[in-house]
């Protein structure tokens, strides 16, 4: 199966090789990625279990999801950078790995899931302060399936015996 | 002595198969020095007088780095002996490299802890060369 | 005496189960990632709150009210997925030195976070001595995952 050529392109770059060759810059850009889910990823789901009233239950629905706005955002894009710097690093092993398309589904759904339900839950939390509506509690409840989706597809990419050559 | 532990944990276990040991005798014909695992290809000559090459997959740069050898160390042509187990699918030419052993007697462990590999000092392979 | 307990591990009835099928391990190894958010994720909230950051409308104390029993949940998920996978493979798993410097560096986080943490959150704790001890628990969880992640490439 012959692969788009830009992706030999990225492969040959500077920075594809850096990563790709190098001792230390990958494991620690996984480090890194994984020490987002860990640090911010908890944010992301404790607003979901604030959503289905299953935590933090004392505390304002407002309060959970703004509070931790800026720290979700940057968490994201940590977490969004250091996973294009993997892609980057090996991109006609990962255009072979099953997981990582379906990893990529997941994400392009996440992005849907934040436009679909901004107009009902996102864009006003204090609507929801004084009743959870029912749509609130579908947004978190597919929210966490996705992240869960997107994490578990990122550890399967490692166990797709996948070969170019 | 006990033998190799059923091998389906993480990625070792997945791909290749701690049951079906093999042991190479060729020429270096690349490597890959790559994360998350270096690649190290070997010409062998088979006794027919035919050649085929086989992929042996090794511990990633940082791990071979701390053994002392980097990229260098593989060069193209050198004559080794490599012994590893075999990737799953018998029909493959592929397998995870435990000890490559060069002519001044020079021998590395090219695998790594921690990824479900047998143990190399506590499962010596009594592989055979391949048919 | 050690490796005999290590090799029963590995011939443990849950060793055996784990190597019987390919994706039992991921799924292990997933659980183990999703933990990350629910354990260091909830005391990240609690140590943001402790550096001044996050949730400031709250005191720290009903922060870490609110989150405990979840740190708690969290923690125990990444100890029983941890022993699971650290069973499938212990004799390796125990001579890898990223794999014993990462066990040293979690010993420390959890005594920490069940002695010095818990008064750091207490009303009237000194706000110099809370913002030290968020900083050295953020430090403390972030290195043990780093030590986890290095594993592979030590």
């Amino acid at each position: 199966m012959t692969e788009p050529p830009i992706l030999e392109w990225i492969q040959n770059t500077w920075l594809s090789q850096a990563i790709r060759e190098g001792g230390l810059p990958y494991p620690v850009i996984g480090g890194l990625h994984l020490l987002s889910i860990a640090l911010f990823g908890g944010m992301l789901l404790f607003t979901d279990l604030r959503l289905l009233g299953w935590a933090m239950r004392d505390r304002k629905v407002s309060e959970v999801m703004l509070q931790l706005q800026p720290w979700k955002w940057l968490g994201f894009v940590v977490v969004t950078v250091t996973g294009i710097l993997l892609v980057w690093s090996e991109p006609i092993r990962l255009y072979h790995s099953p997981s990582f398309w379906v990893k990529m589904v997941f994400f392009t759904l996440v992005g849907l899931h934040a436009l679909a339900f901004r107009p009902a839950v996102y864009r006003d939390p204090a609507r929801l302060d004084s009743q959870i509506t029912g749509q609130a509690k579908l947004a978190a409840a597919l929210s966490m399936i996705l992240w869960a989706g997107l994490i578990v597809c990122g550890r399967l990419i490692a166990f797709d015996a996948s070969f170019d050559q | 002595m006990a033998s190799p532990p059923a091998a389906a944990h993480h990625a070792f276990g997945s791909e290749f198969d701690s049951n079906a040991p093999v042991l190479i005798k060729g020429k270096i014909a690349k490597i890959e020095w790559v994360n998350p695992h270096t690649w190290i290809h070997v010409e062998t000559t088979k006794p027919d007088g035919t050649t085929e090459i086989w992929m042996f997959e090794g511990g990633s740069p940082n791990t071979l780095l701390r053994r002392g050898v980097n990229k260098m160390t593989f060069p193209a042509g050198t004559d080794v002996i490599i012994d590893g187990y075999q990737a799953r699918d018998h029909s493959e030419k592929r397998a995870n490299a435990r000890n490559i052993t060069f002519t001044d007697g020079r021998k590395i462990f090219l695998g790594s802890t921690g990824t479900g590999a047998p143990d190399p000092e506590k499962f010596p392979a009594t592989a055979e060369p391949p048919k | 005496m050690v490796n005999n307990v290590l090799r029963w591990l590995v011939n443990s009835p849950w060793s055996h189960w784990i190597n019987s099928y390919e994706w039992i391990f991921p799924a292990i190894q997933s659980v183990h990632f999703i933990g990350f958010a629910v354990s260091i994720g909830s005391i990240a909230i609690v140590d943001l709150r402790l550096l001044g950051f996050g949730m400031r409308r709250q005191a720290p104390a009903e922060l870490a009210a609110d989150l405990d029993r979840w740190t708690l949940l969290g923690i125990a998920m990444m100890l029983v997925t941890g022993f699971l996978m650290f069973s499938t493979d212990a004799v390796t798993y125990h001579n890898n030195p990223s794999f014993q410097f990462k066990m040293t560096c979690l010993m420390v986080a959890l005594v920490f976070q069940f002695t010095i943490h818990r008064r750091a959150v207490r009303p009237g704790a000194g706000p110099v001595g809370a913002k030290l001890t968020a900083g050295a628990s953020l430090l403390l969880w972030s290195t043990v995952l780093a030590a986890g992640r290095m594993i592979a490439f030590v």
